[in-house]
Order: structure tokens, then C-alpha cells, then sequence
């Protein structure tokens, strides 16, 4: 039996080291692009473990991995270092946050995260060189100071609310309002900093629970058909 | 006799040590209280970045007429110990159902009257901004970045969570460009003109 095995082995790890010999190759070839996924879920213990927006990441992660991407991650809840986070982002060719709806917008770890990363960013100018004003016109081209253009910014977003109460003028609460137009400070800071920010990914009406699986489900469609992959 | 009316002053400013000390939002902030104490309100006051308790802040909330946001706009937004106070303030009114009895829908129908659960009617919210980004960047659909939008639009992630609980929100006050080319004594001279006339006081 021993006599068997042996070759049968020698043979499999032959035939794996040349495989993986061909990957590399064929990854160094077409520059492998990388993606960096944030998830700013932030535990409420018995009220909101995470596990909605952990799936959500998952999808992205395993699909990314699909497109041979290589795959950074960030656990705002987990902490993380902030000249690590800049890095990370400067590596990325995409970026996107996975976050649950608090109270209208992201959990305020989001906003910590933002104002340290971005705050240290714009010290190094290494996001940015300044707001893109110009001495000799100052009133003009606020926002185009950015240093990342060609990386594409996604939000990914878990709401209590109702498909139904955005885009809509008779809707009390958001009085005609897309649920982008409800996030765009997010986004903002993206295109501040020179980012192509896309539509975002929306799954709404989570404790209700009528399309959670309809919408994990059609998520790598839509990450396909956005980022043009 | 009718008794005082109340508002709150909330200051959220974040001091950044020898670039963001505060002095500015302090200002308006005491502009507001000054007008408030002129026209014989009684003036609640938190300073976010000195510490709170929610539930305390929950009781203002309730006592309050006229609550006011004095924030300066970090990132588009407010400083993240604002989202804090908001995540703890806002979660203490709902778990207690002082805020709010629920989001306004009915098991009838889950796709109407989104946000009408607020049991903060007659209040009113108005926020008081300091940017860097020029008063140009706002409202003209041919600038990059905002493209068309108001201040009122972008301060919406804030003022939402107001009108979610029933509170009426007011027209903000905005002091722009605070680095270059604003008119900071200009704002601030003006600022209780605006207080007066959005809040209808004689």
C-alpha cells in the first residue's frame, strides 16, 4: 500500500506546482487588481449581531476572489491601524463599505474611521493635494484637489427602511429623496479625494425580511455589472 | 402665565490641538445664547466633546422647544463624536419609546408613512454649519462636486433623524469658506437675523 501512495503524492504535488507556477505567471502578466472591502457593522448584542452585513461582505470577497482579485479587508469593529488604512486604500483599485443604516447613516465607528484615515491622508497629501481651488479662482473647482482618480468607490447598504419611502414626493421622510441622495456624504468624501463614486447596493426593509436572499443572491450580478467585469 | 420656552444648544466641535481649537463654533454658539437669553428662553447647553449622559440628553431633548446643532463640517459631515452622541442619544429615546413609538408603519400597509412613528411634533431642529467648501460649491449643478446641491441636502444625514422623530426642521445657517475668502464677522453679525426670522420671533 505504502509503495502506492508515494508516487500517486509525488505526482499530485507535481502537478500542483506547475499549476500555481502558471498562475503566478499569468497574475504577474495582467497586473492583478486588488480590492479593499470595509465592513462598518458595529454589534448591538441582541439587537444586531452582524450577520446580514457579514454576508453581504462574504458575497463581494468570494466574488472579487472569483475575478482573481487580490482581496484586502478591514473590520472597522475589529480596529485597525490608521497609516495601514491609507496604505490599503492607496493599493486598491476599488473600494467598497459594507454598512448597516444607524440612524440615518453608518454606524459612528465609520465616521472615526473616516475622520482619522482621511484626516492623516490629507496631512501626507497622499489622498489629496488640497481642495482644488485655485488662487486666481477660488470660486471655482471645489473638490477636484484629489490624487485617486481611476479607483471606483461602492456602497453597500442595509436599511430599515422601505424601498418604497425614497424617490417618491408623497413619502414623509424622504420627500422625494434616493437612498444615495440619504448617503452622499459618504460618498462625497470618495469624489472629494478624486474617486468615481457608483450607485449604491440597497437592501432595504431588513426586519421585515421579505427579499434578503433576492438581494445576497443578485449582489455579484450587480458587482459585475457596475465595475464592468 | 405661560412658562419659559426651552432650547437646546448642542456644540459638537472637535478640537484638533494648533488647527481646530474651536474658537469659531464656540462663537456662533455663543451667539445663539445670547439671542435665546435676550428674547427670555431658557438655554439648555451640551458640549459633545466634554462628555454626556444619554439619558440626560434624552430629557433635554424632550424639555426643549428649539434644539440647535453648532458643528463644524469635518468630512462632509459632523465630527464622529457626533454620530456617537446621535447612536447613544437617539437609541436611549427609541428603546424607550420616548422619541418615538416605532417607524409609522402600520402591518397594513409596509410601504407607507415611513418615518411618521416621532412623538416630537411642535419641535423644531435647525443645525448651524462652519465648512471649508465656498458658498459657490453649493446649488450650481456645473460644480463637481456637490453638483447642484444645497447645504440643506448634504446636512441631510443629520437632519433626518430629526423628522424621523416628528421634529419640524428649519432652515440652516451656514458660515462658508472659513479658511480663505468667508466673511466670518459677517456670519456671525447676522446670525441672530436668521435665528429671528426662522424661528418666527418677535
Amino acid at each position: 500500500m505504502k509503495y502506492k501512495i508515494f508516487p500517486t503524492l509525488i505526482i499530485l504535488l507535481l502537478v500542483f506546482s506547475v499549476k500555481i507556477n502558471a498562475q503566478t505567471t499569468l497574475i504577474e502578466f495582467s497586473k492583478k487588481k486588488t480590492v479593499l472591502l470595509i465592513n462598518a457593522h458595529l454589534t448591538y448584542p441582541g439587537l444586531s449581531e452582524g450577520k446580514l452585513n457579514n454576508a453581504f461582505h462574504a458575497k463581494a470577497k468570494e466574488f472579487f476572489l472569483s475575478q482573481n482579485f487580490n482581496v484586502l479587508e478591514t473590520k472597522i469593529e475589529d480596529s485597525y491601524h490608521v497609516d495601514e488604512e491609507v496604505e490599503k486604500h492607496l493599493k486598491a483599485d476599488i473600494v467598497v463599505l459594507q454598512t448597516p443604516v444607524n440612524w440615518e447613516n453608518t454606524p459612528w465607528i465609520y465616521k472615526k474611521y473616516v475622520d482619522e484615515v482621511f484626516t492623516s491622508a490629507m496631512k501626507s497629501q497622499k489622498f489629496l493635494s488640497g481642495d482644488g481651488r485655485s488662487e486666481t479662482n477660488p470660486s471655482k473647482e471645489y473638490g477636484t484637489g484629489g490624487k485617486m482618480q481611476g479607483k471606483l468607490f461602492l456602497l453597500s447598504a442595509t436599511w430599515n427602511a422601505p424601498e418604497e419611502s425614497f424617490n417618491n414626493a408623497k413619502q414623509p421622510l424622504w420627500k422625494g429623496k434616493s437612498a444615495d441622495d440619504a448617503l452622499f456624504n459618504i460618498g462625497a468624501n470618495y469624489s472629494f479625494i478624486g474617486y468615481t463614486v457608483l450607485p449604491g447596493y440597497f437592501c432595504y426593509d431588513v426586519f421585515h425580511n421579505t427579499h434578503i436572499k433576492e438581494d445576497l443572491e443578485n449582489y455579484p450580478k450587480y458587482l459585475k455589472k457596475v465595475f464592468g467585469l | 402665565m405661560t412658562s419659559a420656552k426651552k432650547v437646546l444648544l448642542i456644540n459638537t466641535h472637535l478640537t484638533y490641538p494648533n488647527w481646530s481649537e474651536g474658537l469659531l463654533n464656540d462663537s456662533f454658539n455663543q451667539k445663539a445664547k445670547d439671542f435665546f437669553i435676550e428674547k427670555g428662553f431658557e438655554v439648555l447647553e451640551t458640549k459633545v466633546e466634554n462628555g454626556y449622559d444619554a439619558n440626560e440628553e434624552v430629557e433635554k431633548h424632550i424639555e426643549a422647544d428649539i434644539i440647535i446643532l453648532q458643528t463644524p463640517i469635518n468630512w462632509f459631515g459632523a465630527p464622529w463624536i457626533y454620530k456617537k452622541y446621535v447612536d447613544e442619544v437617539f437609541n436611549s429615546g427609541l428603546q424607550s419609546a420616548k422619541f418615538l413609538s416605532g417607524d409609522g408603519r402600520t402591518r397594513d400597509d409596509l410601504t407607507k408613512q415611513y418615518g411618521t412613528g416621532g412623538k416630537m411634533e411642535g419641535k423644531k431642529f435647525m443645525v448651524c454649519a462652519t465648512w471649508n467648501a465656498p458658498k459657490a460649491s453649493f446649488g450650481d449643478p456645473s460644480q463637481t462636486l456637490f453638483e447642484g446641491r444645497s447645504t440643506a441636502d448634504v446636512l441631510i444625514q443629520i437632519t433626518s433623524n430629526y423628522r424621523f422623530c416628528g421634529v419640524e426642521i428649519v432652515q440652516d445657517y451656514n458660515c462658508f469658506d472659513i479658511f480663505k475668502d468667508g466673511d466670518i464677522a459677517g456670519d456671525l453679525k447676522n446670525y441672530p437675523n436668521h435665528l429671528q426670522e426662522a424661528f418666527d420671533i418677535d
